[in-house]
């Protein structure tokens, strides 16, 4: 168990726009602070920008300005101005992600798959698969799996990682709430800093520490 | 029989847990090479903003300038680019088949691999070894026997009992999917497909420090493709190594690779996280790359 | 008589042929040559030495380079015993015979105690020799890689870095596809464990004969123009793994003319009996055998 609050994540005037002249997926000057413990729920209308805030914290995307700042105990990492190995590696071993992408070899297992992915044991792969109630997805060829399925497979992996920083884009969309907000609990307890996307109404407002909305690409918190 | 919390584990990290990886086990800087006489005018007409890699004052072909990465142990760097970026002399490089005009290569504990010139065959047996696109032109042998490209390594490395090495080549042959009855059989009865399993194994059979992967699935049929790709992300996970793989088909390298090094003319463009680079392109070139996918 | 700065006419060089042939048929400058290229090969055990290899009054391949060997260490005092696999009276072996013995104007022999030169195809004398008498093996290809290596370029690369690997890699292909390496006779040896050398074409019982022998071994290839050498007690081991040691040729009967059954035999015919049979290929040898049982 680490400290409550030895883990967090904050961001700093995140802005990120895309080249045209559409206004979607637009971030301005987003602030947002995570600490270990809690769980920081972002809801939001289609094409606010809630996959690109998460791709954003998670190095997919890079921002135009501003900064994302991971803290652990005494050290501090800012994510944004870091090379790409140190990227590289905080995303496979610090950052449970899941943003609906898994690329994966379509000849393997889906509990395989899951397992190196968080890094863990092939049997605790399948464990954190039947919790979602999925355990039969788990000895299918992941390339066979119909697009909803992986998505749950990747989402299984996430959670499993067990690492202190977890940035989810809409779980909620591939696994039922129940489970998911009793993984998220745990996960709480054990420290990580949580941050979930949602639609409006989302059933993690109940569970969770904070909640605001992301509007014209910022976020109006309704609690903090 | 299973751990009722998926949680549990986190009591594993603690305060003192680092965010930044461990120091790398291979350390490229600075490659550069060049083929033909070279001016000092080199440089500059080439690259990007010249938009070639020739330089028309001397008719050099600057192939490869200022190449600089770091991979560590388990992880894989995709190095992307089309014809003519430099990814070919960059991997001669990095396979000690060529020794680039300046830069340096860091190692595990080798210093400076470039200059090792003495022992040369030695380091490359024993450190780096490559899968080629083309088992044949890998350096294998295509009369001999499957076992006995796998062996050639541990021979290399000064194995003298028989029973051993059979053993161990054997064995790693028929974990990668290759029959016991054929072991014995000329390299060149075998597929495509079958043939960089034998690849494979050479590597497996006597871990190197770096791996080089050129094109490994290219012109496989897609069923083979698939079975190889999970071959080969098992192989790059399971030894220590640090692998570098060259490849166009960027589906590929999202698979296998961590992290992506653009190529073009001869420099490096753009580097990042393999999801980054195919969705949040920054260069020109690497947008382009990324656009021309059929999807 | 020619000045200093006048070329030789051929007049002139006509009229000095008529002066008597050089001593043990070669020129002295030749014999300086191939001398001083056995003493490098000796000093360098199993290391091939190039010298100038002349043309000789018998084919490229067929024992110019022993002869060579032969002529320039021959001296009045020598007896000189040429077996050809093991028969002392084949074409070749009696030409060669007759031409050292009349140029060196020494004796020649053909039992193997009586000799103090040796010279041999494809065969090491049964007998074992003493320590003051010289051994001169005939070889046709000195460079052992050659059927595993592409060019004599990449086999000097492996003979300067000791790096056989190519050698070793053709013996396990051997060993996993048929059981057993495919070399039937010049089996390649390590020489002093580091460097690898062809024995010439002699059997793997011979093979496994080299090693520390009190006399020294002198190996000429003349066609190829190398040298090779083995001192006294030099160790010779034939390229093997660990576990499966080099296994000599086993014939299936005793000598048919001496019954000996531990020298080597091969099957011959003529021995007066209509099928094959097993006759010892050192004929010197099997006659003295048979002289001492009368």
């Amino acid at each position: 168990m680490i400290a409550q609050g030895a883990a967090a994540i904050t961001v700093t005037d995140l802005s990120k726009r895309f080249g045209g002249a559409a206004p979607t997926g637009v971030l301005d000057a987003v602030n947002l602070i995570a600490r270990g413990g809690t769980l920081s729920l972002i809801v939001g209308a289609p094409c606010s920008g809630k996959s690109t805030l998460v791709r954003c914290l998670t190095g997919v995307y890079r921002p135009d300005a501003g900064e994302v700042t991971f803290r652990l105990g005494a050290r501090v990492l800012n994510l944004t101005a870091a090379d790409p190995r140190t990227v590289a590696w905080m995303r496979s071993h610090r950052i449970a992600s899941f943003d609906g992408q898994l690329a994966a070899a379509p000849r393997l297992p889906a509990a395989i798959v899951a397992a190196r992915v968080a890094q863990r044991s092939r049997s605790a792969a399948v464990a954190a698969l039947a919790r979602f109630q999925a355990a039969d997805l788990a000895p299918a060829p992941i390339g066979r799996l119909r697009t909803a399925d992986r998505l749950t497979v990747a989402l299984a992996a996430a959670l499993l990682a067990e690492r202190p920083f977890v940035v989810l884009d809409e779980p909620e969309r591939s696994v039922d709430p129940d489970s998911l907000a009793s993984s998220l609990k745990r996960a709480m307890d054990a420290g990580a800093a949580i941050i979930a996307t949602g639609a409006p109404g989302s059933a993690l407002e109940s569970v969770a520490t904070a909640s605001g909305e992301l509007r014209k690409g910022r976020i109006e918190w309704h609690k903090q | 029989m299973m751990t009722a919390n998926a949680f549990d584990g986190l009591a594993d990290w603690t305060d003192g847990e680092s965010l930044l990886p461990p120091p790398p086990l291979v350390s490229v800087r600075g490659v550069s090479h060049r083929f033909g006489p070279g001016c000092d005018r080199c440089v500059e007409l080439t690259g990007e903003e010249a938009g070639t890699n020739r330089c028309h004052a001397c008719g050099s072909v600057v192939a490869v300038h200022d190449a600089s990465f770091e991979v560590g142990s388990r992880e894989v760097l995709g190095v992307v680019g089309e014809s003519g970026s430099g990814k070919t002399t960059l991997l001669r490089c990095l396979h000690l088949d060529l020794v680039p005009d300046a830069g340096s290569m860091v190692v595990g504990q080798q210093e400076n691999m470039f200059q090792a010139t003495a022992a040369h065959r030695e380091l490359r047996r024993s450190t780096v070894v490559m899968v080629h696109q083309n088992a044949l032109a890998a350096g294998l042998y295509p009369r001999l026997a499957a076992e006995s490209n796998v062996a050639e390594r541990l021979l290399g490395g000064g194995a003298r009992a028989f029973t051993g090495i059979h053993a161990r080549a054997t064995e790693l042959l028929s974990e990668l999917g290759l029959q016991p009855e054929r072991h014995t059989d000329a390299l060149m009865t075998f597929s495509g497909g079958m043939q960089q399993r034998v690849q494979l194994a050479r590597a497996l059979v006597d871990p190197p420090q770096l791996l080089l992967l050129d094109e490994p699935t290219t012109g496989l049929d897609p069923s083979v493709q698939a079975d190889l790709l999970d071959v080969v992300q098992r192989v790059t996970e399971t030894l220590g190594s640090a692998t570098v793989i060259v490849s166009h088909d960027l589906a590929v390298v999202r698979i296998l690779a961590s992290r992506i090094v653009v190529l073009h003319h001869g420099r490096i463009v753009e580097q990042g996280v393999s999801e980054q680079i195919l969705e949040d392109p920054q260069h020109p070139y690497t947008q382009l790359l990324v656009s021309s996918r059929l999807t | 008589m020619s000045t200093p700065n006048q070329p030789q006419t051929v007049a002139g060089l006509a009229a000095a042929h008529g002066k008597p042939e050089a001593y043990a048929y070669l020129d002295e400058d030749t014999k300086r040559n191939v001398r001083r290229a056995i003493l490098k090969a000796l000093a360098i055990p199993g290391w091939q030495v190039p010298f100038a290899s002349r043309e000789m009054p018998v084919a490229r391949g067929w024992g110019s380079g022993g002869l060579q060997v032969t002529l320039s260490v021959v001296g009045p005092t020598d007896i000189v015993k040429v077996i050809d696999q093991g028969d002392d009276f084949s074409v070749n072996a009696v030409g060669m015979r007759n031409l050292i013995s009349a140029s060196a104007q020494c004796e020649a022999t053909t039992s193997t105690p009586a000799a103090t030169i040796i010279q041999s195809r494809h065969r090491i004398p049964d007998t074992d020799l003493r320590a003051d008498q010289l051994l001169v093996l005939q070889v046709p290809h000195p460079e052992p890689l050659r059927r595993v290596v592409p060019d004599d370029v990449a086999a000097l690369a492996c003979h300067a870095e000791r790096d056989y690997t190519p050698a070793w890699l053709d013996l396990y292909d051997a060993q996993a596809r048929l059981g057993g390496p495919r070399t039937g006779a010049d089996h390649p040896v390590l020489v002093a464990g580091a460097r690898l050398m062809s024995p010439s074409p002699i059997p793997r019982h011979d093979v496994m004969r080299l090693n520390q022998r009190a006399h020294p071994i002198l190996l000429g290839a003349g066609r190829r123009a190398r040298l090779t050498a083995l001192p006294p007690y030099t160790s010779v081991e034939p390229l093997a793994f660990d576990d499966r040691p080099l296994e000599p040729e086993r014939p299936d009967g005793p000598c048919h003319r001496c019954g000996s059954s531990t020298s080597y035999r091969v099957p011959t015919d003529g021995a007066g009996v209509a099928a094959l049979v097993w006759c010892c290929s050192d004929v010197d040898a099997c006659g003295a055998r048979v002289g001492a049982a009368e």
